[in-house]
């Protein structure tokens, strides 16, 4: 009697179990476009609060909303998920493209597009940037590991090694770099974050890093004065002929054309030298941006932008308010510097194989 | 300035009350405001809220049983045991000055030690950050009341949940059958919400009764009474302190390991002595986490302002707040910026002092919720835990993750299975597979293991394991023996050392007196079946998993399948010597309809904000339930309903809370 009880109580719950597991396929979709109201621009920071992307995204934001006429403000909305995947689909998803619905994003963003990652819907070739801003990055390496020069570090080959966040992030282009100079290095990635690398290195468990210009500024410059750290490579930027020279911010870094040259006597090519450009384009020349969906008033909304970006450009307070934001470099206007970063991302099938091949063969990366 | 110390101070108390919300979300809820400040205001409004945010989230743990953040699950134990036995107000007075004093000593150790900071970190390589982290999970279950192999049993389990989402090393994703949900995890709110508040509601719902068993006991005794406490168990404010500020100190432990790592210590050292009760109300059980908690925020000041880098989750927003106002933390901040630092210091020792006086009178009026029957206070925590749960993955189908974590919590409750390993496990699972990789791509096997801190730890582990096995054998030698004298000489701990687990009956019998009669043997065989399933999923999966990517799965679930058949031959044997599978009682019939019902009303709820989403769902749930299952009259009933609306619609507006979207609404 008992034990029948019990058992149509087991299928009950079982029953529950089964239903529940059924609707669960069908829950409603969130973060569903929402507009907060005329003249409040909806903003989707696919990345956690108070991350860099969004801390850049809301400090940048008022300005605009002071420029420009028709905005009061910007309302952010961190949607998280996915390396900013899923922000980032939900954002496309939306289809929202007069303006009023905006998305931020970061080189992860787009590294996950290149490589083609799980749930990826978006493509950014067929989006409209509005507002692009790029950082510069260096190589360095440690005391300890013996290493003061790129030269050295390729003699040295896989016995080196550099310590990343992941190979499918901003941090598997310093081993893209090491492959296009024809070296090799040993990668050690997993680590939570630039700060624990920067440990690390001091504690000589790695011997390279790589890290943004703020931070090799703020914090490696010192050391390298007291030669506890070298810097061996700086991505450097992109002059106004889309040719990469030497950053400004570090003249005294060479660029990797630079060393290939002094090395192979010409510049580098090649398919590692091709993934190479699409990832430092889009993850540090036009690293974070604003962007829309593209639609019919896409021109009309690059103007404005533009205009904003060029108002706040020569505006000597905003320069010097924002001058921890923008990292020592300008705010871009999307209009006239997407054709560069279009034609990065699309790179050849074969290249895109070679890259997936290279990260998951040699830096136990695993890609599909 | 002390405005804003003080506008943060309230934020981080009652963000702390909210069930699930901690510091990180208590400074999300600040962001918006920080950008539009000077660096100084938004600095003092951002260590006001982190400061306090751990005093007030132990009101919630102790007088509700729910986990006022992941890292207060620690006071459930003892904590809300106290409560249950009258006394919230003795254990609340004593974790407000303990974790005062913890902020306050983090303080004192911050300036201090700040010119020998960088060795100290330096020193601590991956290897040894690795090794404390495996101590962490060993130790809680090791040293968690209850079943030892069941609670081995349930770290596996943990370690196994959280390896979904993105591995670590090879960055692809594990076990996330193409869910744009479970990419990035499963979300540490809804697992620490499911397991220990879910369970706590399907347990309580249906029986009309209150968290606190005696009504008649009033609170106002206890508050003096636990200032007294900490007074006399000083040394555990000192020990937790400085567990806490180690914690702290190293980037990657976290606040929820330096938690349990300080009552572990407290328990281990407290109960050599004769009047340790933990587990059952020990005030030291209170206090020793409670320091270690603030302390950890303040230790945790001292990489992210030397460093850069971040010692505990909010302050990787501090972080970003710093740097965005382009002031770049380092060696060279104390040189140029010293007023800076003090600056943070004196709002950090400011607002721990003011936030316990606060939280004083907060707890009055919140801990008389612990004599609340508890439907009255369901109708309530349903909506708001659910809400809680959902903020991070900002997915609906979190809500049945986290009924299907509750129905496990319930089990573990019945079976005396203790659930602290496996939050533990969920929380360390990829800091442990991250360092366990780093360790060994960065040094030789005889590098790393000969280091002496992992020698120490490694002893320690073999030490604690050992001598908990050699206890075991000889209490059940000698139980076979003295069956008849069960009183132990002392007559206050029957079992001798408190270190034991204590056999699964008479635990079960002393934690929950009525409401847990003892489930037939069949339950045991049931749970250690299901987990042997279970794991030889997870085993079959991974073999489809890169080379780096399958390591930690297969670990796991080799270590899982091996425990759960050493588990399941021991319930054989068990049921075996007990006579046949045992008979489902009437009490457990009972208890099972109980708990049948209550899922009931939650996946009602689930569906009805699947259908019309959150605030008319949430209106619709709670009017039925308190109609219904809570016996109100109506007039009380609309307009509690109507109040409980209205707060969800106020955290979606000031607090920056996402309510789910339904199909229809």
């Amino acid at each position: 009697m008992s034990h029948r009880i019990s058992r149509r109580n087991f299928f009950q719950l079982g029953a529950l179990g089964g239903a529940a597991a059924a609707l669960s396929a069908c829950a409603p979709q969130q973060a569903a476009f929402n507009p907060s109201g005329p003249g409040i621009i909806d903003t989707v920071v696919p990345y956690a609060t108070g991350g860099g992307t969004d801390s850049w995204a809301r400090f940048i934001a008022p300005y605009f909303a002071d420029v420009l006429e028709d905005a009061q403000r910007f309302q952010i909305e961190n949607i998280t998920g996915g390396e900013s995947v899923t922000g980032t689909n939900a954002y496309v998803d939306s289809g929202v493209n007069d303006g009023s619905y905006l998305l931020v994003s970061s080189g992860t963003t787009y590294f996950n597009g290149i490589l083609e990652q799980e749930n990826v819907r978006y493509d950014f070739t067929g989006m409209t940037p509005l507002v692009l801003h790029g950082t510069g990055s260096v190589m360095y390496s440690g005391a300890d590991s013996g290493i003061t020069s790129m030269q050295e570090l390729l003699e040295r080959g896989t016995e080196a090694t550099f310590g990343g966040i992941s190979a499918a992030g901003l941090d598997l282009l310093p081993v893209l770099a090491v492959e296009v100079l024809g070296g090799g290095i040993t990668s050690v990635y997993g680590f939570e974050g630039n700060g624990p690398i920067r440990l690390a290195l001091a504690r000589g468990e790695i011997d390279v890093g790589f890290d943004t210009t703020s931070t090799y500024l703020g914090q490696i410059k010192p050391e390298v004065d007291a030669g506890e750290a070298f810097p061996l490579l700086s991505v450097g930027v992109l002059d106004d002929n889309g040719e990469v020279v030497r950053d400004p911010a570090m003249p005294e870094i060479p660029t990797l054309e630079e060393i290939h040259r002094d090395l192979h006597g010409t510049g580098p090519s090649g398919p590692a030298y091709e993934a190479y450009q699409a990832f430092v384009t889009s993850g540090f020349y036009y690293q974070k941006g604003f962007w829309t969906n593209a639609g019919d008033d896409d021109d009309e909304l690059q103007d404005l932008y533009a205009e904003a970006v060029e108002t706040l450009n020569s505006d000597e307070q905003f320069l010097e308010e924002a001058a921890g934001a923008l990292g020592g470099y300008e705010l871009m206007p999307g209009k006239g510097n997407f054709e560069a970063f279009r034609d990065s991302l699309n790179i050849s099938q074969e290249t895109l194989d070679f890259t997936k091949t290279f990260l998951t063969e040699e830096h136990g990366a695993a890609l599909a | 300035m002390l405005l804003y110390l003080g506008a943060g101070v309230l934020v981080g108390l009652i963000i702390g009350v909210i069930p699930g919300l901690g510091g990180t979300g208590a400074v999300a809820v600040l962001l918006p405001f920080v950008f539009v400040l000077e660096p100084n205001q938004a600095i003092a409004l951002i260590i006001g809220a982190v400061a306090v945010v751990h005093t007030s989230d132990v009101i919630t743990s102790v007088v509700l049983g729910i986990p006022g953040s992941a890292s207060a699950a620690v006071f459930l134990l003892d904590g809300n045991t106290m409560a249950k036995k009258g006394e919230g107000g003795r254990a609340l007075s004593a974790s407000f000055i303990a974790s005062t004093l913890g902020g306050l000593l983090g303080i004192v150790a911050l300036t201090l030690v700040i010119p020998v900071a960088r060795p100290v970190v330096t020193a601590f390589g991956s290897p040894e950050i690795f090794m404390l982290i495996l101590l962490g999970i060993f130790l809680t279950a090791l040293l968690s009341q209850g079943n030892m192999l069941k609670g081995l049993l349930i770290a596996s389990f943990g370690l196994a949940l959280g390896m979904i989402g993105m591995s670590p090393v090879s960055a692809e994703y594990r076990y996330t059958f193409g869910s744009e949900y479970l990419m990035e995890g499963i979300g540490l709110v809804a697992v620490a919400l499911g397991i220990y508040g879910v369970a706590e509601i399907i347990d309580l719902v249906a029986q009309r009764a209150a968290v606190a068993d005696k009504k008649d006991m009033a609170l106002g005794g206890g508050w003096s009474k636990g200032a007294r406490d900490v007074f006399r168990y000083k040394g555990d404010v000192l020990r937790g302190s400085a567990v806490g500020i180690g914690s702290g100190i190293l980037p990657g432990v976290g606040a929820t390991a330096g938690a349990w790592l300080a009552y572990g210590q407290a328990r281990a050292i407290g109960s050599r002595k004769q009047d340790a009760r933990f587990g059952k109300g020990d005030p030291r059980g209170v206090i020793a986490p409670s320091a270690a908690s603030n302390g950890i925020e303040s230790g945790a000041l001292i990489p992210t302002l030397l460093f850069g880098v971040p010692g505990a989750a909010p302050f990787a927003l501090l972080l970003g707040v710093l740097l965005i106002f382009g002031i770049q933390p380092g060696p060279d901040l104390i040189e140029q910026d010293l007023d800076l630092v003090y600056f943070i210091v004196w709002s950090f020792a400011i607002a721990a002092v003011v936030g316990a006086v606060l939280a004083f009178f907060m707890a009055r009026p919140l801990a008389k919720l612990s004599f609340v029957r508890f439907p009255v206070l369901a109708a309530a925590l349903v909506p708001l835990l659910f809400m809680s749960g959902f903020q991070e993955p900002l997915n609906l189908n979190v809500f049945y993750v986290m009924l299907a974590l509750g129905v496990v919590g319930w089990i573990c409750k019945i079976t005396n299975i203790p659930r602290a390993p496996f939050l533990i496990a969920y929380v360390l699972a990829v800091p442990l597979e991250r360092y366990y990789f780093i360790t060994v791509s960065a040094f030789e096997p005889g590098e790393w293991m000969t280091r002496p801190f992992v020698v120490v730890v490694a002893l320690l582990l073999v030490g604690v394991t050992g001598y908990q096995i050699w206890k075991r054998s000889r209490r059940s030698a000698s139980a076979s023996e003295n069956q008849a004298s069960a009183t132990a000489p002392d007559g206050t701990a029957p079992h001798g050392s408190e270190l034991e687990p204590v056999p699964e009956k008479e635990g079960e019998a002393e934690a929950e007196p009525e409401s847990s009669p003892t489930p037939p043997s069949f339950v045991h065989l049931l749970v250690s079946g299901g987990m042997l399933l279970f794991f030889i999923a997870g085993l079959l999966l991974a073999a489809g998993f890169s080379d780096t990517g399958r390591l930690f799965p297969f670990i796991v679930g080799g270590l899982g399948v091996a425990l759960s058949l050493c588990a399941l031959v021991k319930d054989i044997r068990e049921t075996r010597s007990s006579g046949g599978l045992g008979r489902v009682g009437a009490a457990f019939r009972d208890q099972l309809k109980v708990v049948g019902i209550s899922l009931a009303w939650i996946l009602g709820f689930i569906w009805l904000v699947l259908l019309v989403g959150m605030f008319v769902g949430t209106g619709i749930f709670s009017l039925v339930f308190l109609l219904v299952v809570a016996r109100m009259k109506p007039l009380p009933a609309v307009i509690y309903t109507a109040v409980i609306v209205a707060a969800l619609w106020a955290l979606t507006e000031f607090a920056e809370l996402m309510a789910p979207v339904g199909w229809f609404l």
